[in-house]
């Protein structure tokens, strides 16, 4: 195909190809095939999502791989090496001038390419097409259906093995959402996970407020996400989520622009135990008891909202603990942050719980999930030996945020209400049995927290019992 | 219909390391006609 781009771009079209690795691989692309046209980097696939091609195994395995790739190495092309996203599915799209579509190709497997014919014929035709719906996978169902079994492990379900595998069973028009109208609040958005949900959501038109502790960081995180979704309606609040005082300013300043969708995704790993502004220890404050504020704060705004949506990013290693309230600040025990955050995030599933029936009459949905195992800057620099042990194999942030943006933004994230999610599916929150509540532990929760209404300086000790326990919100 | 990818896609700005400032891609249909290749990879 090489000689047909340059014979299109002499006869007046405009070439870009768009790849999803570095600009090193970019450059060396253009060396090796002494390609004249524009060529594009797109390694955070924000244009791919938006064009909605396929991602998953069938980029490397599918039903017809042998004949696709036979046909095409017989038209020329050839394979010498992976330089970018090999779970990532490529397209072709003509326009005619002002952006009128006559072509839509969406690659359903490796090797399959359009092919020049059509693109001449789309070219000579003046007539736009419809976009056509995304294609779906021919292994969904399958996937679906052996999720439980192969999801048994960690290994080969948190990590992107998993997220590929489980891709097959997406819809991509769950995505095929349009957010102009509504304000989406994501804590901890400068980097990793909260970054890349910050990007999805504002690339889906969304009004993002990118809440970072780190004032530098993040004005250096909203004019990334600015620049590579083009959209201007982004912008930065300061506050710290471990300081009440900072949480109680930054509701408040949330509260006057009302707000439909309030991701709760800030988090630390310290290897030392820490306290926030108020003596909380660290991983509490900045887990449980600053979003739990923040929730309580912004109740009006979010009933407010026709379709409003909390959601508690958690992760997998809640799985592996109780919920522990015997000493949670832990001043009683030697310091372990894995374990300390291990708790603070079986909180945050409990509380999202908790949430969902004391929101039950407003309409307001609530939303926990966990991430899987991403490659994200907190988790190397938390977990320096696992980030070394699995980099290989760990999800990309943008893997990582898929279902946080898919609850915030599709059908299905309107729908119900309380439950845990991976990767797009509700799944249970308890492995084993030693990780269940004991009697009376989501009464204690909800008291810790000072219920729905808590009182900044008195919280975690009013008399308030659980909505879980007695049916009714708490005052 | 028709116009919604365009419109989707339109104001994503991605880079050219040849040319270093990124780029809206509305602006490779806003003269004439054009071929938008989606690479699987650059490899």
């Amino acid at each position: 195909m090489r000689d047909d781009l340059a014979r299109w771009q002499e006869g007046g079209v405009t070439v870009a190809l768009i790849g999803n690795g570095t600009p090193e691989f970019a450059t060396r692309f253009r060396e090796d095939f002494d390609f004249r046209g524009r060529l594009l980097v797109d390694p955070d696939l924000v244009a791919y999502r938006a064009a909605r091609l396929r991602r998953g195994s069938e980029a490397i395995v599918s039903r017809g791989m042998f004949r696709d790739v036979a046909r095409a190495l017989r038209a020329g092309a050839r394979q010498e090496g992976i330089q970018g996203d090999p779970w990532q599915l490529g397209g072709a799209f003509v326009f005619r001038e002002g952006g009128a579509l006559l072509l839509s190709h969406r690659n359903v497997s490796a090797g399959d390419h359009v092919s020049a014919a059509s693109i001449d014929a789309a070219l000579e035709q003046d007539e736009p097409v419809e976009e056509g719906p995304a294609p779906v996978s021919r292994f969904a169902s399958v996937s679906t259906a052996l999720r439980p079994i192969l999801d048994a492990s960690p290994v080969g379900s948190f990590d992107r093995l998993g997220f590929a595998r489980h891709s097959l069973g997406f819809d991509a028009d769950d995505l095929d959402v349009d957010l102009r109208e509504r304000h989406v609040v994501v804590t901890g958005a400068n980097s990793g996970i909260g970054l890349a949900t910050s990007l999805a959501l504002a690339d889906l038109g969304a009004r993002v407020t990118a809440v970072c502790r780190d004032e530098e960081r993040g004005r250096q995180a909203v004019e990334l996400i600015r620049s590579r979704t083009g959209s201007r309606r982004v912008a930065l609040l300061r506050a710290d989520l471990s300081d009440l005082s900072d949480v109680e300013r930054a509701s408040g300043e949330l509260a006057k622009e009302g707000v439909d969708v309030l991701v709760h995704n800030a988090g630390v790993l310290p290897s030392e135990r820490g306290e926030s502004a108020e003596g909380l220890e660290l991983t509490f404050a900045t887990h449980i008891a600053g979003p739990h504020l923040m929730t309580a704060r912004l109740r009006p705004a979010l009933e407010a909202s026709a379709d409003a949506r909390v959601i508690w990013v958690s992760s997998g290693g809640m799985l592996t603990t109780r919920l522990r309230l015997d000493d949670p600040q832990w001043r009683a025990r030697p310091y372990d942050g894995v374990r300390a955050y291990a708790e603070t995030k079986r909180a945050q599933v409990v509380l999202s719980e908790l949430w969902a029936t004391e929101f039950r009459d407003t309409g307001i949905k609530v939303h926990a999930m966990h991430p899987g195992w991403a490659d994200t800057p907190a988790v190397a620099s938390s977990l320096p030996r696992f980030h070394q042990l699995t980099r290989a194999i760990l999800r990309t942030p943008a893997e990582g945020a898929d279902t946080v943006v898919w609850l915030a933004a599709s059908e299905r994230g309107a729908s119900e209400s309380g439950r845990f999610y991976f990767d797009r599916s509700a799944v249970r929150t308890h492995w084993l049995p030693s990780t269940l509540e004991r009697d009376g532990d989501r009464d204690r929760l909800w008291r810790l927290c000072g219920g729905a209404t808590p009182n900044r300086s008195e919280a975690y000790g009013l008399g308030a019992r659980s909505p879980s326990s007695q049916g009714k919100p708490a005052d | 219909m028709t116009q919604r990818l365009a419109d989707r896609i339109g104001a994503i700005e991605l880079q050219d390391p040849a040319r270093g400032t990124p780029q809206a891609l509305a602006a490779l249909w806003s003269e004439g006609p054009a071929l938008v290749l989606f690479l699987r990879h650059f490899g």
